[in-house]
């Protein structure tokens, strides 16, 4: 059975958490689905073969850059961010800080009003 | 046994996505998968049951490349615009190989001057034999090859391809070109002319025309059947 993932909420953090990532050093895909998966607790689990079409597309809009690297007689596909990622990512990054606010502060809202 | 995801292979290919693409998705697929394996052995599970659920995590070959074609459709060229790169193309593609030839021949042979050796004379007037018999036989099968080769690779069913090897084989069938090599051996000059013209009778242009378009309608089907049925 495949691991199941929250499309609807997750729209967006796929290429949020790839671009985080991939800033402190290269990776190839299933290094990325195991170290999102580690680094959230496994809270935020990427598609074991949907991480790649998330990789494209953001290989194609310049964001990352690939290359072919032979590692322990394997033949990898290593991504790094670009700049043009970097700005992505600082923009991702805002609306998202910005998102987690708003919602923040409905929460506390709501528990004001239960408090009153 | 066909290796794993070939069938999302095909259905990226039949999609339209650039044979490149889904040739590099599904290396990197098998990669992961080969990985997960791994795991999966790592924690106990013996060889047939970790490649089953490591199979099972990755997904279906329909649900993976649902996934790439939704998510990042890069499609060739071939498939956007099959009618450019199967009739205009090998127009064009025709027309620039015989300039680039006439051109090379007679830019060859200016510069030589009165041949007073007769072998290096032969070995020229050699060379216009095989510039004329590549320009006329060889020229034609090699765009049509040209055809089936990226029709076939990226599992093309539009009527463009036909028409492509019907033009192909009609351009290289009436039209001739022909190479005059005139070897004035008294003096030592070789006198060269390229020109595109009508073949030399309607029965021979016919002919030809007819033998090609044969020969690539039974490869191109032939090799189309045999290609890899997409997985159900």
């Amino acid at each position: 059975m495949a691991r199941e993932t929250n499309p609807n909420f997750m729209a967006g953090v796929p290429e949020l958490m790839i671009l985080r990532l991939l800033q402190n050093h290269e990776m190839y895909g299933y290094e990325i689905v195991q170290r999102v998966r580690a680094e959230t607790g496994d809270i935020v689990s990427l598609g074991e073969g949907v991480v790649y079409t998330v990789l494209h597309a953001l290989e194609r809009d310049g964001a990352l850059s690939s290359r072919r690297k032979a590692v322990e007689g394997r033949s990898r596909i290593y991504y790094a961010v670009t700049v043009a990622g970097l700005r992505r990512y600082r923009d991702l990054a805002t609306t998202w800080t910005t998102l987690a606010g708003a919602i923040q502060s409905v929460l506390k809202g709501d528990r004001h009003a239960v408090a009153i | 046994m066909p290796l794993p995801f070939e069938g999302v292979r095909e259905q990226l290919l039949r999609a339209g996505i650039a044979p490149r693409h889904a040739s590099r998705y599904v290396t990197e697929l098998r990669e992961h998968l080969a990985d997960l394996t791994e795991r999966q052995r790592a924690s106990g599970l013996d060889a047939a049951q970790a490649a089953a659920r490591a199979m099972a995590l990755v997904g279906t070959d329909a649900e993976l490349a649902q996934a790439m074609i939704a998510k990042d459709p890069r499609r060739s060229l071939a498939a956007r615009a099959p009618w450019l790169v199967f009739t205009v193309s090998p127009v064009v593609l025709w027309a620039a190989l015989i300039w680039t030839i006439d051109s090379s021949m007679i830019r060859l042979l200016w510069p030589v001057g009165p041949l007073t050796d007769a072998a290096r004379r032969e070995s020229y007037l050699g060379l216009i034999e095989v510039a004329g018999f590549s320009a006329n036989y060889l020229l034609g099968p090699l765009l049509a090859a040209g055809c089936i080769t990226v029709a076939l690779r990226q599992r093309l069913q539009s009527p463009a391809v036909w028409v492509g090897l019907a033009l192909v084989a009609l351009l290289s069938g009436l039209l001739g070109f022909h190479m005059n090599a005139m070897s004035y051996s008294a003096v030592g000059l070789i006198y060269v002319d390229g020109r595109v013209s009508p073949a030399a009778t309607f029965a021979v242009a016919g002919l030809r025309a007819a033998v090609l378009f044969g020969f690539a309608a039974v490869v191109y089907r032939t090799l189309r059947m045999r290609a890899v049925p997409v997985a159900a």
